[in-house]
């Protein structure tokens, strides 16, 4: 039945057509079985007595969030000084440079800073993920976990999700202090802003909402870069150079999933909250 | 087994850390306050657009302390209220520093510029008099921004409006009764421009009596001028008779003998002195 569909559609449409959408559909449902059996292992396999262990789960926390804390910094505090350079730039203007603060504070916390600390991870953490587990995958270790009735969903998927999904978040956190210091930075030092005015506007400007609303953003987006990350690396084909294509594709995958993402989601906090 | 140790604590002092930051910023997001203000003032606004929990308080235009709540007032507390206009009670919270209160002072809201973030300002009050306690409630004004303009000029419009539909309407009425008025009107003028031409002729002829009236007067000014140089004359002529008569006089009444019997004359004062002299001369010279 799907040779015969295959047959009629190749009639009409271009075969590298058909050749992507068989790709991404085969990525697709590879992604969404992934996930399954991800939610599987969290949240019913504990309760049938098949604990996943903790250990590599620290582990996995130390490599993906605390080593990517000082690129995550750096990133943080630029976003942070730059947004204050070009809002005073333009609020200068009219005369209502006293609202650098608030304009720095909101836009950390609602978008720049769950949007670029997760495109650092991503770049860092991510790919290194996918290339970790492709280059298992073509080592044929992941093969040997299942001959030793070691599932790799369980072993190596498990820690790392989890280990994404407290510290993205965590690492959000940071780079939104990180960041609105770098606006303090400016506003102390080139607009003769003095601390006290500095924070109290800031902490005027925003409130409880567009801080977890970020929050909100950034768990999502730990669990779409994570699972495409592991879903890349889990389906490497053809060697080392499958593993570096894998980890170019999870890259751009993630990036994409989370740019849209944000976009909706920030489409629902909008409209919707 | 050392190298997961280490992982452990690191991940979970990252984790707590996070915890902490997270807990920190929405305390201070939401404005929770650990220690719980000391001194609160309770202010009732009919409109508290642009106040927010945080927004600065001023008192005499000096920061005094902060909004640390909102809440929309019940339908009882709006009926009670003084101002049945009242919607908000904002509290706000003094600084210990700030003397108490006078009883009159008047909250507003206020802000710097056009475009500066708005804050409650109380006035300074008259100091001597009764103070407010704490906690206590009083009627808040609302702010004279822009907003407030631009809303007062609502129905300023709108009664312009109408203004302008009943001047209209005035109008229709009134522009049949023009014609008639045009018509009394050009009469009007009609007689206007006859009056002008008649007193036209008028000042024609006034400028003719004015002018034989010139002639008149100059005429009769040279006339007078000669009689009065005659007159002039004669009576230098009378000054010198009368002098000489003096000297006849005095002549006649003093020495009569010398009439009689003869002798020499008196010597008389000359006629060119006499008419030169401005004061009466003695008739004869010494």
């Amino acid at each position: 039945m799907v040779i015969l569909l295959a047959a009629k559609l190749s009639a009409f449409f271009d075969p590298r057509v058909l050749s992507f959408c068989a790709s991404a559909y085969r990525i697709l449902k590879n992604y969404l079985q992934l996930n399954i059996s991800l939610l599987y292992w969290i949240l019913i396999a504990p309760f049938t007595g098949q604990f996943f262990k903790i250990s590599p789960v620290f582990r996995q926390m130390v490599f993906i969030g605390v080593r990517a804390a000082p690129m995550v910094a750096l990133t943080a505090f630029s976003v942070g000084v730059t947004l204050a350079m070009q809002a005073a730039h333009s609020l200068q203007q009219l005369g209502a440079e006293i609202y650098v603060p608030d304009l720095v504070m909101v836009t950390l916390l609602r978008e720049m800073g769950p949007v670029l600390i997760a495109v650092i991870v991503i770049g860092r953490s991510g790919s290194a993920v996918a290339a970790e587990l492709g280059t298992m995958k073509v080592s044929e270790e992941i093969e040997a976990l299942e001959v030793m009735a070691i599932n790799p969903v369980q072993y190596l998927v498990v820690p790392r999700f989890l280990a994404m999904l407290v510290m993205l978040p965590a690492l959000t956190i940071f780079g939104n202090y990180i960041g609105v210091f770098g606006g303090w930075a400016v506003c102390t030092f080139a607009l003769d802003f003095n601390t006290a005015g500095y924070v109290l506007r800031a902490l005027q400007s925003a409130d409880t909402w567009d801080l977890y609303s970020g929050m909100i953003k950034s768990a999502v987006f730990a669990w779409i870069v994570i699972t495409i990350a592991c879903n890349a690396g889990l389906h490497v084909e053809g060697g080392a150079e499958g593993v570096g294509q894998a980890t170019t594709a999870s890259v751009v995958q993630a990036l994409l999933a989370m740019l849209v993402t944000n976009a909706v989601l920030t489409g629902i906090f909008f409209f919707a909250v | 087994m050392k190298r997961n140790f280490s992982d452990y604590i690191v991940a979970v002092s990252v984790i707590l850390i996070s915890l902490v930051l997270l807990a920190a910023l929405t305390i201070a997001l939401s404005g929770y306050r650990l220690k719980k203000p000391t001194r609160t003032l309770q202010i009732n606004y009919e409109d508290v657009t642009g106040i927010k929990v945080h927004s600065e308080l001023r008192y005499a235009g000096a920061p005094a302390g902060r909004v640390i709540a909102m809440r929309h007032l019940t339908a009882k507390e709006r009926e009670s209220s003084p101002n049945k206009r009242d919607a908000v009670r904002v509290t706000v919270s003094l600084d210990d520093a700030i003397p108490p209160l006078p009883a009159d002072v008047v909250a507003t809201l206020s802000s710097d510029t056009l475009l500066a973030p708005k804050f409650v300002a109380l006035s300074a009050g008259t100091p001597g008099g009764n103070t407010l306690t704490n906690n206590a409630a009083i009627e808040g004004h609302p702010a004279y921004g822009l907003d407030q303009i631009t809303a007062a000029a609502g129905p300023l419009l709108d009664n312009l409006n109408i203004t302008v539909a009943n001047l209209k309407n005035d109008l229709g009425q009134f522009t049949p009764k023009l014609g008639p008025l045009a018509d009394s009107l050009k009469i009007d003028v009609d007689n206007l421009q006859n009056v002008v031409k008649n007193l036209d002729g008028v000042s024609k002829d006034a400028d003719t009596v004015l002018g034989t009236a010139d002639t008149f007067i100059s005429a009769t000014d040279k006339q007078l001028q000669e009689q009065l140089k005659q007159l002039h004359v004669i009576l230098l002529n009378l000054k010198v008779v009368t002098t000489h008569a003096k000297a006849l006089v005095e002549t006649l009444a003093e020495k009569p003998n010398r009439l009689i019997f003869s002798g020499k004359p008196a010597k008389l004062t000359p006629e060119s002195e006499i008419l030169k002299s401005s004061k009466p001369l003695p008739a004869k010279k010494p």
